[in-house]
């Protein structure tokens, strides 16, 4: 039994300890959580592309911005409501399966999930809605831009065939930054 | 067709989902208020985003693209959406956990009992009933049953997959049967690898260490033309022997060669094809106490078991429109087993179709139908009377699920049936009833009602093993008394009918909770019956031959409550919780009855600690507390007592580059042997040592 208590002891005085160093530690100042950086890029892709005329209903209607992925993104996309694109108000909605993708104008699929995609792109082939995903692959079966990680910064390319046939043009300032695919090129 | 939760395939509980939506609509002030609470509620817990967004707010795109970023667990919210008892280990926590094989993994699992007989064989079942041939627990593999049809439980030791390929496991406690099919009694684990196109370029692993004596692993990704991606893999290990309670080793080494592969193939987003395949070849140590009808009627066997299996997968998913879309999978697997006292030899052929259609807005209906062939093959020593050594089985099966959306986003009804017809025990129908309520944002409440059944498997209903020789007991029994446990033909299903309840609720930001109650009420459970005794062999070796016959006679019910919680503490602290409670209580009749099952340990605990000491260095602390249980000890025809256990494993690593990390880990590192279960027969009681390992793992930028 003593033995049994010992044993018990140990492993909760090192929680114990554990538990009031992190406090203490610093955070690197010049980094930024993924998902805010990522909040902040689809915001400036969606400023950087044009939809066709008869994209919104009407002069005053929100832009759309659909993330799909869990609630915890609303941290980071939340803020983005506040803003405004070509003078409208922006909407944002977070679902992790979004019931109506066809009244989005921008979908960032999170995660790396595949399930349910090729649904998604049924849905929204061909309109003129701008997608964003990051799983690998994701310009390969109909996406538009994908994020990559290269050494903790964020790159991303834009598959133009994908975006002509939505009817979205991407502004030459966006094209620069970018990992052009025209074609079939495969992407990694 | 796989029936996978949550991936590629999945056909869920929620075909749609459930539609669960936030709707934030550009009403700004109300938004901040929202964040406002929320934050008040975190404390500083999560400051941080907010100044990412000031500071992010004003910079260009130029700028932002060259913004360092530092990528958070993304676990603290996430909750499954399914109506259902279902906890989801990722890769993260996997390699986090130190563990080196798939059942030390699911420790972390709620509501499961995992505990490991001898450095190569482990007890793994969810709500009970555990053992070495635990059977009431399915397990697939990408889809694929690993359940042995010979003798209904898994080995798993022999069903092993290179840990960093894999996506995620998905473990449900509770009757899966609706979706999965028979043997789906108390829970399934789908372990899901990764798509292709995220295993690309090389990984090297390698561990060294005391228990783990040397693993070493090689994986290739690379792009196949275009649209596909592919990847093959290499690995093998040598562990070492656990000890015995006086501490003397225990003869249960073991080695095994892997290897597999993997393509995908997506021509559009209309159309992805899958082929896969793995192998597997070990030789595994054991020391079995067999019965022997010459004194002292037990003899010690030093066998080598030499284990061989294969596998080949291919899937067709297609997606017609929004609202339909297909699978259609098929599958061969191989599993050899040559034990010396007992060979089997399992061949499986499966094909499955499954169509997802979504109707009318408020339907999803999710309807499918299989094939299966197996084909076991069993001989060995400890037979009597094996009867005929091949068996050939079909399994026909047709389903139907229907998620009914009642309240938009608020409730939702799924109702779904499965019709299996199979050769040992004929038509079994199984149905469930569940009902998701989603009261308010981050408030999920289920109920559910099911039935489930667990087939009969080939050793209950027609071979006959010699478990235990009495020996004499002059002058009343002239003759050692040889007991033989006896399939029975007319041996039916075991049934359950299961009450199951659970809540989710995201009280905090940083804090999820997942709760489950569940009431299990059993019929027809296996019990043996004694049946005739006889006066077998030749004089002077005469013996009485006394049989235990397979029967349906035992009922019982269990019941419990498991929790998980998950806390983001601050942003480089998480903390993951688990408990779970356990009753059981069975109808015992004879004598035999109270020996066909353990006592399940009442309770459980799971604590893991995740720490980013830094951005490239972390210190996890897991720590486990088992309570007493009791295994069935076949020989003795006893119950026999396992001690309550605490186990704490340590893990540091550190990675110098993005490219390399080296962890260091200790497993029940306070404790140099505990015991943590007995295999029904033949094993002799074996005791988990304490181990420590170094793990390196180099992954090149591709």
């Amino acid at each position: 039994m003593i033995r049994v208590g010992i044993n018990f002891a140990i492993p909760w005085l090192l929680l114990l300890g554990i538990l009031f160093s992190p406090m203490s530690r610093s955070q690197p100042q010049d980094k930024v959580e993924e998902y805010n950086l990522k909040a902040a890029l689809v915001y400036n892709f969606a400023r950087f592309s044009q939809w066709p005329e008869n994209s919104f209903s009407s002069a005053d209607t929100p832009v759309a911005l659909c993330v799909q992925g869990d609630q915890s993104l609303i941290k980071s996309f939340g803020l983005l409501a506040k803003k405004t694109l070509f003078g409208r108000p922006v909407s944002i909605v977070v679902a992790e399966t979004l019931v109506n993708p066809e009244s989005c104008n921008v979908i960032f699929v999170t995660g790396v999930q595949r399930q349910g995609l090729p649904r998604l792109f049924a849905a929204v082939a061909d309109q003129p809605i701008l997608t964003i995903g990051e799983m690998n692959g994701f310009t390969d079966i109909g996406g538009m831009i994908l994020f990559t990680t290269v050494h903790e910064r964020l790159k991303f390319s834009v598959n133009l065939e994908n975006t002509e046939a939505g009817g979205i043009s991407l502004s030459s300032r966006l094209l620069k930054l970018a990992h052009v695919i025209e074609g079939q090129e495969t992407q990694r | 067709m796989s029936k996978q939760f949550g991936s590629s395939e999945s056909r869920s509980f929620s075909g749609k989902r459930l539609a669960r939506f936030f709707l934030l609509l550009a009403n700004a002030r109300q938004f901040s208020k929202c964040l406002f609470i929320a934050a008040l509620a975190t404390g500083s817990a999560h400051h941080s985003w907010a100044e990412d967004q000031d500071k992010l707010d004003d910079l260009t795109i130029e700028q932002l693209m060259n913004i360092e970023v530092t990528s958070v667990s993304k676990k603290a919210q996430k909750l499954s959406d399914s109506p259902a008892a279902v906890f989801v280990l990722t890769n993260e926590d996997i390699r986090r956990s130190g563990a080196t094989s798939i059942p030390e993994a699911l420790r972390m699992v709620p509501g499961l009992n995992v505990a490991r007989i001898d450095a190569n064989k482990w007890a793994v079942s969810a709500r009970g009933f555990n053992g070495r041939f635990a059977n009431k627990l399915l397990v697939l593999v990408d889809g694929r049953a690993v359940y042995s049809p010979s003798f209904s439980g898994v080995y798993w030791e022999s069903r092993d997959v290179m840990l960093e390929d894999l996506e995620r496991i998905e473990v449900i406690r509770g009757p899966g049967a609706t979706l999965w099919g028979a043997n789906a009694v108390n829970g399934v684990i789908n372990i899901i690898t990764r798509h292709a196109a995220d295993t690309q370029g090389v990984l090297l692993s390698a561990i060294v260490g005391d228990e783990e004596q040397g693993h070493g692993g090689v994986r290739i990704g690379a792009a196949l033309g275009e649209n596909g991606y592919g990847r093959a893999y290499v690995k093998g290990f040598k562990r070492d022997d656990f000890v015995r309670a006086n501490g003397n080793d225990a003869g249960d080494t073991w080695e095994m060669l892997e290897g597999g592969f993997r393509a995908d193939y997506q021509p559009s987003h209309k159309d992805s094809y899958t082929l896969q395949g793995d192998f597997q070849h070990g030789d595994i140590d054991q020391e079995l106490l067999i019965a022997d009808l010459t004194p002292p009627y037990m003899a010690l066997l030093d066998s080598r078991t030499d284990v061989e299996g294969w596998n080949i997968l291919g899937r067709w998913q297609h997606t017609s429109s929004a609202n339909s879309e297909f699978t259609l999978k098929g599958y061969f697997d191989s599993n050899d087993r040559n034990e010396g006292i007992f060979n089997s030899s399992d061949k499986t052929v499966d094909i499955d179709f499954q169509h997802l259609l979504a109707l009318a807005q408020r339907h999803v209906v999710v309807w499918g139908f299989g094939y299966r062939n197996t084909e076991t093959t069993i001989s060995g020593a400890v037979l009597i009377n094996p009867g005929s050594k091949i068996r050939d089985d079909e399994l026909f099966n047709f389903f139907i699920q229907d998620e009914i959306d009642l309240i938009e986003n608020k409730l939702s009804l799924t109702l779904g049936a499965k019709v299996e017809h199979n050769d040992y025990t004929g038509a079994e129908i199984q149905p469930s009833a569940r009902l998701m309520w989603s009261p308010a944002n981050g408030h999920k409440a289920w109920f559910s009602v099911s039935q489930a059944v667990r087939t009969a498997s080939r050793v209950e209903q027609d071979l006959n093993i010699l478990t235990s020789v009495i020996p004499p007991m002059a002058p009343f029994v002239p003759f050692p008394v040889a007991l033989v446990v006896t399939g029975n033909d007319d041996y039916d299903s075991e049934e359950l009918t299961a009450w199951e309840a659970g809540y989710r609720i995201t009280p905090l930001n940083t804090l999820s909770l997942d709760m489950t109650i569940f009431y299990n009420d059993y019929d027809q459970l296996r019990s043996t019956e004694a049946g005739s005794s006889v006066l077998a062999g030749s004089f002077p070796s005469l013996y009485l031959e006394q049989t235990l016959e397979f029967d349906n006679q035992l009922s019982g019910e269990t019941y419990g409550f498991e929790v998980a919680a998950v806390w983001q503490a601050t942003r480089v602290w998480r903390l993951d919780i688990g408990y779970s409670f356990l009753e059981s209580d069975f109808n015992n009749q004879s004598p035999q009855d109270k020996v066909q099952n353990g006592i399940a340990p009442r309770h459980q605990v799971s604590l893991r600690s995740l720490f980013d000491v830094a951005d490239n260095l972390d210190f996890d602390i897991w720590v486990r507390y088992v309570d007493e249980a009791s295994a069935i000890d076949g020989r003795a025809f006893a119950l026999q007592k396992i001690d309550s256990y605490l186990a704490t494993d340590l893990r540091l690593a550190w990675r110098p580059s993005s490219e390399f990390e080296l962890a260091l880990v200790g497993q029940n590192i306070f404790d140099p042997q505990h015991a943590e279960y007995i295999q029904e027969s033949f094993t002799i009681p074996t005791e988990v040592e304490r181990g420590v390992y170094v793990k390196a793992v180099w992954q090149p930028n591709y």
